[in-house]
């Protein structure tokens, strides 16, 4: 098995004019793992991936198995928050799940058959191939997440970065898109998934990163998953009601 | 009616002026149509409105120098487009105030240059709002060469237009080059409003962008349809906007803006999936089946 998916990040930083929304992360993770990016409202977590892809200004650097992120591109599945896509965009189902394939076929070549067959499987996968013919505004949001979460099975990507796809979708399709996860990770992808709450973090994810501007604390979830180290990224909001379970009162 | 058809189609088979009026104004339609769409779904009509406006120096400029227009005015069209990027990505002004600020000193600029040539032969009016009897062949053959890029541009980057159109962010982590694209766009832009100069004007030029368009996106769910119904939207405001202009002999630009506009109120009216009769009707339905 080749070594895919290892991601090393050091010392990424991030400012806006003079103020820091990032400061020195460093962390690294080994393959077919699944992380969990944890933390407050304005912690950071969008600007974290989005610094990793080098999407955003930043210090430091971040490799995708000793490659920097421009020569893996292709191999980046990125799936953005629901709130920043247009749902009243003439494309429906079938097309944005094509658009995984994109940069797999050149400029100037056609989408072939086999492009439209893995588009099609990825339908199938997450149970949304009935509603290829829809326009994606026409679905309920947990149908749209897994649109896509379809696109980025299309893509055939060896790290994915899942931004807050469970917020606001129904148990169904939380259910399917964890399972495709978990799916993913025994083909030895490495996945990020900014989680928006503590809840049912220990069955979804096998490290957690929790963050605050600065890394909080990052390993397995039993390392992470303690109150002192939630005290320490949610300040006051957290609440520790006994030993092992925690409320975090977001404001 | 019949008659004045008749009449109509008498003049267009007769008059060169009139062939060649109509045929950069079905082109005009095309074009404008097309890019509209795009415009339209990044959310940069106001960006449309800066670019077409921008050009106004640069015709002047290059009529002053006795160039073809059409460099003038993509070269100020695209400085334009660059000055308001980078207005907006090193202040703290947002977008649209940096489009504010730069389209309108562009047209004053172009405004005060033409005004000083007082005497010659640039005329402001047409400038502004087109005179599409005027066009000759030359014109005719630019336009149909700007319609031939735009339209080949749109046919072999369709796939990178609609990811960077729809989802920026996706397309720019699977290594798409975001910004290029958009100042392609924007190029694009410039051209097509250069093209559209003489047939609608600066002044109405956005209308020709947006409105086609708008009306298409009001009839369907695909994006490629979307694009094929903006143009033929586009030919038809064309077409028969130089039709009422010769019948009742007024400004053809207008005319054509006026046609578009009517089928714009039609479709938001009467659409057959979204229109607000259908709307109200559904509406009026679940009302009286929940009563």
């Amino acid at each position: 098995m080749k070594d895919i998916g290892t991601v090393d990040v050091a010392n990424l930083s991030v400012y806006y004019h003079k103020f820091s929304a990032l400061q020195n992360i460093s962390f690294s993770t080994a393959e077919g793992t699944i992380i969990g990016v944890i933390g407050p409202n304005g912690a950071g977590k969008s600007t974290l991936m989005k610094a990793m892809l080098n999407l955003e200004k930043s210090q430091g650097t971040t490799t995708f198995n000793g490659r920097p992120v421009s020569e893996v591109r292709k191999q980046i599945a990125y799936v953005p928050q629901r709130s920043e896509i247009d749902w009243d965009f003439p494309v429906r189902v079938e097309d944005v799940v094509l658009m995984g394939r994109y940069m797999h076929v050149p400029w100037y070549k056609k989408m072939s058959k086999q492009d439209r067959q893995t588009a099609y499987e990825a339908l199938e996968k997450t149970g949304m191939e009935e509603f290829r013919n829809r326009q994606i505004g026409e679905l309920s949001g947990g149908q749209q997440q897994r649109v896509f979460i379809a696109r980025a099975l299309a893509q055939d990507a060896d790290y994915f970065f899942l931004d807050e796809p469970f917020v606001g979708i129904d148990m169904k399709s939380e259910q399917i898109i964890v399972s495709l996860l978990h799916d993913l990770r025994r083909q030895n992808k490495t996945i990020f998934v900014i989680h928006h709450d503590l809840s049912k973090v220990e069955s979804y994810f096998d490290r957690l990163l929790l963050l605050n501007q600065r890394l909080i604390a990052y390993g397995t979830v039993s390392e992470v998953y303690k109150p002192e180290n939630l005290k320490a990224a949610y300040g006051g909001s957290a609440a520790v009601l006994n030993d092992d379970s925690v409320v975090v009162v977001q404001s | 009616m019949i008659e004045q058809l008749d009449s109509f189609i008498y003049q267009l088979m007769n008059y060169p002026y009139l062939q060649n009026a109509m045929l950069a104004a079905v082109l005009v339609g095309i074009i404008c149509g097309l890019i509209g769409c795009f415009i339209i779904m990044r959310g940069m009509a106001l960006m449309g409105d800066a670019i077409s406006h921008a050009v106004l120096p640069g015709v002047v400029a290059a009529y002053m120098i006795g160039v073809s227009f059409f460099i003038g005015a993509v070269i100020t069209g695209v400085i334009t487009a660059l000055l308001i990027g980078y207005i907006s990505q090193n202040s703290r002004i947002k977008e649209d105030s940096a489009i504010g600020i730069m389209f309108t000193a562009m047209f004053a600029l172009g405004v005060v240059m033409i005004t000083s040539l007082s005497g010659t032969g640039v005329d402001l009016w047409h400038i502004l709002f087109g005179n599409v009897l005027a066009v000759g062949s030359t014109d005719v053959s630019i336009t149909m060469g700007i319609g031939i890029i735009v339209i080949l541009m749109i046919l072999v980057f369709y796939r990178p237009l609609l990811l960077t159109t729809f989802d920026p962010t996706m397309a720019k982590a699977s290594g798409l080059p975001v910004k290029l694209i958009h100042y392609v766009l924007m190029l694009l832009l410039s051209l097509v409003t250069v093209a559209s100069l003489q047939t609608v004007g600066i002044i109405l030029v956005v209308a020709m962008l947006i409105t086609p368009g708008a009306t298409a996106y009001l009839l369907t769910d695909r994006f490629s349809v979307m694009l094929v119904l903006a143009a033929a939207f586009g030919v038809m405001s064309a077409v028969i906007g130089i039709y009422f202009s010769v019948l009742y002999d007024v400004a053809s630009g207008a005319s054509i803006v006026l046609v578009a506009s009517a089928f714009f109120v039609i479709v938001f009216l009467f659409g057959p999936k979204r229109g607000l009769v259908i709307r109200w009707i559904t509406g009026l339905r679940r009302q009286s089946s929940t009563a």
